[in-house]
């Protein structure tokens, strides 16, 4: 993961908008971020569940950080495929 | 029934009558249309036509107190119910002729209508005539048939009423039937029949209710089933059947025939109303029930007149039928017929003898009394008894039926041929019993003339003086007057020479009969004859002793003759008889004879006949001497006469022979002198008429040569003009080259000038191209001066404003994007620096797939570092050859290839690297619009030059 978060230096110029030869590092970007969230809220729940139910065993916390990584995938998955169309669309 | 009063109680005051009444018509009419209106006030407009006849009651009530039902037969128009229609209107009171007033044919046949009525209905009859369909001729007047007029005065002349009506709008309809209503006779139905009306059986229908119905049953209505017959039969019968109560039974009966001087005892009234509606009508209807109650009425009505109920049983017991009732006949049938059949033909009837006729006939007649008189009283054994009991009988049947035939061929004179015809004997068993019968009347005239019949000697003159008057009536009349005459100048011939004493008795005659009026005139004409005849035959007659006696009346009586006209021949009968000349026709001898003829008359009448006697003769000897003198007197002048006119004829026809020889001989020389002159004539006129002809030809001949003549001008002349207009053109053709070529000339001088003129505006042109490419040079300088993005609207301004509105330099300003003079745009180096940023993203996304997920981009991106580098202008298609050959053209400072080549990707790589080519399309841009104006500064400087 750290090594996709390495975005070369942004050529943003006072543009809000992305120039477009940053549009798919800044998609990277949200997958990413989304990614950690989600695991992270897995994470959390399989933790919690973990400790109330299973008896502090450690597999509902990967169940849970598993989850979450699969969420988070998917709408990345989604995403990219989207502005695919997009592109096909334009194209 | 029995204590019943007059029915007229509550009726003095209301009247109520019922009529039969017929429509009658062509077919499609209206007639059941006018019904439909009248009865039920309703209108059809298709309705079937009527089948048969239709049956409908109405009841309309004139005034408050009159009430009048009409009981209406519609009968069917059409031809094949003609023969229908006697059975409705026979015996109806009232008859609507109904015509169509769009058709002529309907009134025709409403006429027939009409006449046939009149003929055949009942004579009371109360026509009205009315012309249907008024609406239609109101609508459109043209569609009219038959004027109003013409079918009212048809009306007034048939005594008809006369309407025209029309059954759709209702127009005319109950005035028609009211008025029909108000010409019945309504008086006659009076308030003793009130309710009864005319036919009881309906209207009294709770009295008939009461009255048990099996009571005097039916009545003579009942049982006759066809109402001609029943007419016939019901006469007969009641003849028979009513002796006892007469008065009950007829008043049904009496409409049937004239009514009988025995029957009138009940109320004329009452007779006369029924008139209206005879019992055969009712009876032809065949309804019983209604028959019986009728009965159960009309024996109420005696009742009512003459208070005698009891009685009534005994006629309807009576007519039940015909045979079994055969033992009381005889002696009613005797009287009855006695006094009924009188009134058919009283008048022939003789007194005295009819009773035995009468009987036998009425015997003969009427058949259901069986003949009652000897038959076969008793019977004994054997065939003779037998066989003579068939022969008399035969015999006796036979008798009655001649005494019978006899006795009705004196009654009637058609029956009375048929007898004398055919039945033998017959005619002289009629002549004699005529002969009877005439003594019988004329007693004194019989007695007159049989008494005489064996003194006289001579039978001729009982036939010629008229015992019999039928001979009598037949022979004279024609030759009485004239032959007198005729006789005298035929008399020569002695035929009738004994004559005297017949004379002598037709004379007594006359005097005796003065009276009787067939007989007497007869007798004295014939006198005069023989007494002529006489005459001539002998002058010395010898009738001078004998009739002393009779001299007194002769000479009365005959002589109101002689004033007639021949004095000569009417003289009376006389000892001496006067005298008479064959031929006198001279006034002299005429007045010579009459003189004489007086003398013997005085001597006659003196009685002094033998005394003068000889003279007299001497004197008629005279008288007929001269007579034959003057007779040959005038045969002689007659004889001379004759001859002079058979000269004068001869003379005449000479001289006219010789007239016409001479005229035929001057016509027929002007005969030949007309041929001459005529054929001279001829002659004279063929002459002219050849010169005439030939004149013409030649002037024919003249005209047609001067047509050809002109015709050949005429082609000189065309010829001509066409050479001189040919010479024109040509000299036009030649002009005009000369002239066009002049004008050329001057064009080109003219636009010689223009050149010159336009020489001003080249030099301004080429000062503003001038200013124009500095204005340029001016832009390009700011531009490529500078090190990073500058805007240049000024410099783009000014130029603008030095084109002056060039177009080109206009559409070159516009075709760059706004963005680029405004914010300035990158340089060589900026762009050089940004597509190396861009080149490493593309080829981060080179290896993508075309839907390509986290998994795709991931390993895209790290195989994208194991990749080999190319250089220079690689060949391929793929991504990194593209960015590789982009990197060189940018180096060489080609910005459009690199735009070019960078424009082929595809994809994910196209979309990173879209800003880039932006930029570098907005300057690729700006350099065009400049390199265009540029070269048009330069068109422009060259147009100048």
């Amino acid at each position: 993961m750290a090594e996709t978060t390495a975005p070369p230096p942004a050529p943003s110029r006072a543009v809000s908008r992305p120039v477009s030869e940053a549009l798919l590092n800044e998609k990277w970007d949200r997958c990413l971020s989304n990614l950690i969230i989600k695991s992270s809220l897995g994470l959390g729940f399989g933790v919690v569940f973990s400790v109330l139910l299973f008896k502090r065993r450690a597999w509902p916390a990967f169940v849970g950080v598993g989850f979450g990584a699969g969420r988070a995938y998917e709408e990345c998955n989604y995403s990219l495929k989207a502005a695919a169309r997009d592109i096909k669309k334009q194209a | 029934m029995a204590t019943r009063g007059p029915p007229g109680a509550r009726g003095m005051s209301n009247r109520f009558a019922q009529f039969k009444l017929v429509l009658l018509g062509e077919s499609a009419v209206g007639k059941s249309s006018i019904v439909l209106r009248f009865v039920k006030d309703q209108f059809d407009s298709y309705r079937e036509s009527t089948i048969g006849a239709a049956f409908l009651t109405q009841t309309i009530s004139l005034d408050e107190n009159t009430t009048v039902k009409f009981e209406i037969w519609d009968t069917a128009g059409q031809e094949r119910y003609k023969s229908l229609a006697p059975m409705y209107y026979r015996n109806a009171n009232c008859a609507v002729v109904v015509y169509d007033i769009t058709q002529v044919t309907s009134l025709d046949k409403a006429k027939s209508w009409v006449k046939e009525l009149q003929r055949q209905a009942n004579e009371n009859i109360i026509i009205a005539l009315a012309g249907n369909k008024l609406d239609l001729v109101t609508e459109q007047p043209d569609k009219r048939a038959i004027e109003t007029a013409d079918a009212e005065a048809y009306a007034k002349e048939a005594g008809l009423l006369f309407f025209e009506t029309s059954a759709k709008t209702a127009e005319n309809v109950q005035e028609l039937f009211t008025a029909i209503a108000k010409k019945l006779p309504l008086d006659q139905v009076g308030p003793r029949h009130a309710r009864p009306g005319q036919r009881p059986g309906v209207s009294l229908a709770p009295e008939g209710a009461n009255t048990q119905a099996g009571g005097p049953l039916p009545t003579c209505q009942g049982q006759f089933p066809f109402p001609q017959l029943s007419r016939n039969f019901a006469e007969l019968f009641f003849a028979c059947s009513s002796q006892p109560s007469n008065h009950h039974i007829h008043p049904s009966i009496a409409p049937c025939r004239p009514p009988h001087p025995l029957m009138l005892r009940t109320s004329l009234r009452s007779v006369r109303a029924l008139g209206n509606r005879p019992a055969a009508a009712a009876a032809g209807r065949q309804w019983q029930a209604a028959a019986a109650r009728r009965a159960v009425v009309s024996g109420q009505r005696f009742y009512a007149d003459n208070k005698r109920p009891d009685e009534v049983k005994i006629p309807a017991s009576e007519t039940l039928t015909a045979p079994s009732s055969p033992a009381p006949a005889p002696p009613t049938v005797e009287k009855t017929a006695a006094s009924t059949i009188p009134p058919e033909n009283a008048p022939l009837t003789p007194p005295d003898p009819g009773p035995a006729v009468t009987q036998e006939a009425s015997n003969k007649v009427s058949p259901p009394p069986p003949p009652p008189p000897p038959a076969v009283p008793r019977k004994k054994k054997g065939f003779f008894r037998r066989l003579r009991n068939f022969i008399l009988t035969l015999t006796l049947l036979s008798a009655v039926g001649f005494v019978g035939g006899v006795w009705y061929s004196r009654i009637n004179d058609n029956f009375h041929d048929f007898f004398t015809e055919y039945v033998p004997y017959g005619e002289q068993a009629v002549l004699y019993l005529e002969e009877l019968d005439f003594k019988k009347r004329f007693p004194n005239v019989a007695s007159k003339v049989t008494g005489r019949q064996p003194d006289g000697q001579q039978v001729k003159i009982p036939a010629q003086s008229g015992a019999s008057w039928r001979v009598a009536d037949g022979t004279e009349p024609a030759g009485r007057q004239s032959s007198a005459v005729q006789k005298v100048a035929a008399a020569k011939e002695p035929s009738k020479k004994a004559e005297p004493a017949v004379v002598a008795h037709a004379n007594e005659e006359t005097a005796e009969l003065p009276k009787s009026d067939a007989s007497t005139a007869d007798p004295q004409k014939p006198v005069p004859v023989p007494v002529v005849e006489k005459k001539k035959a002998d002058p010395a007659p010898a009738p001078v002793p004998e009739p002393t006696a009779a001299l007194a009346a002769p000479a009365t009586q005959p002589f109101k003759a002689p004033e007639v006209d021949e004095p000569s021949r009417w003289p009376p009968a006389s000892p001496i008889d006067p005298l008479a000349v064959p031929d006198a026709a001279e006034p002299v001898v005429q007045a010579m004879v009459r003189m004489l003829n007086d003398i013997i008359t005085v001597i006659n009448h003196d009685g002094a006949n033998e005394k003068y006697g000889a003279t007299i003769g001497k004197a008629k000897g005279e008288v007929s001497k001269l007579g034959q003198k003057v007779r040959d007197l005038k045969a002689a002048v007659e004889q001379e006469a004759a001859q002079q006119v058979k000269q004068r004829v001869d003379g005449f026809d000479k001289a006219a022979n010789e007239l016409v020889s001479r005229l035929e001989a001057a016509m027929a020389a002007q005969e030949q002198q007309f041929r001459r002159e005529f054929e001279a004539e001829m002659e004279r006129l063929r002459k002219s008429y050849d010169s005439k002809v030939q004149l013409i030809q030649e002037r024919e001949r003249q005209v047609a040569e001067e047509k050809l003549n002109n015709r050949l001008l005429e082609q000189a002349i065309q010829l001509q003009r066409q050479f001189a207009s040919d010479i024109k053109k040509h000299v036009e053709e030649e002009r005009e080259g000369r002239l066009g070529k002049l004008n050329e000339l001057t064009a080109a001088v003219a636009d010689l000038e223009r050149l010159t003129a336009g020489w001003n505006d080249v030099v301004d042109a080429n000062l503003r191209t001038q200013q124009l490419h500095v204005a340029v040079e001016a832009v390009r300088a700011s531009l490529e001066d500078a090190h990073h993005p500058r805007p240049f609207v000024k410099e783009l301004v000014a130029l603008k404003e030095i084109a002056a509105q060039d177009p080109v330099v206009d559409a070159a300003i516009a075709s760059i994007h706004p963005s680029a003079y405004q914010r300035g745009i990158p340089t060589p180096a900026e762009l050089i620096d940004r597509f190396r940023r861009v080149a490493a993203e593309v080829r981060k996304a080179s290896l993508l797939p075309e839907d390509a997920g986290v998994a795709s981009h991931a390993s895209s991106y790290v195989l994208s570092k194991v990749l080999f580098k190319k250089q220079g202008l690689a060949a391929g298609d793929d991504v990194e050859s593209i960015l590789t050959r982009t990197q060189t053209f940018l180096e060489e400072g080609d910005l459009d290839n690199a735009a070019r080549e960078m424009n082929g990707l595809t994809g994910w790589s196209k979309t990173l690297s879209r800003d880039w080519l932006d930029e570098v399309r907005k300057v690729l841009e700006v350099r065009q619009a400049l390199e265009v104006i540029q070269t048009e500064a330069r068109l422009e400087s060259l147009k100048a030059e």
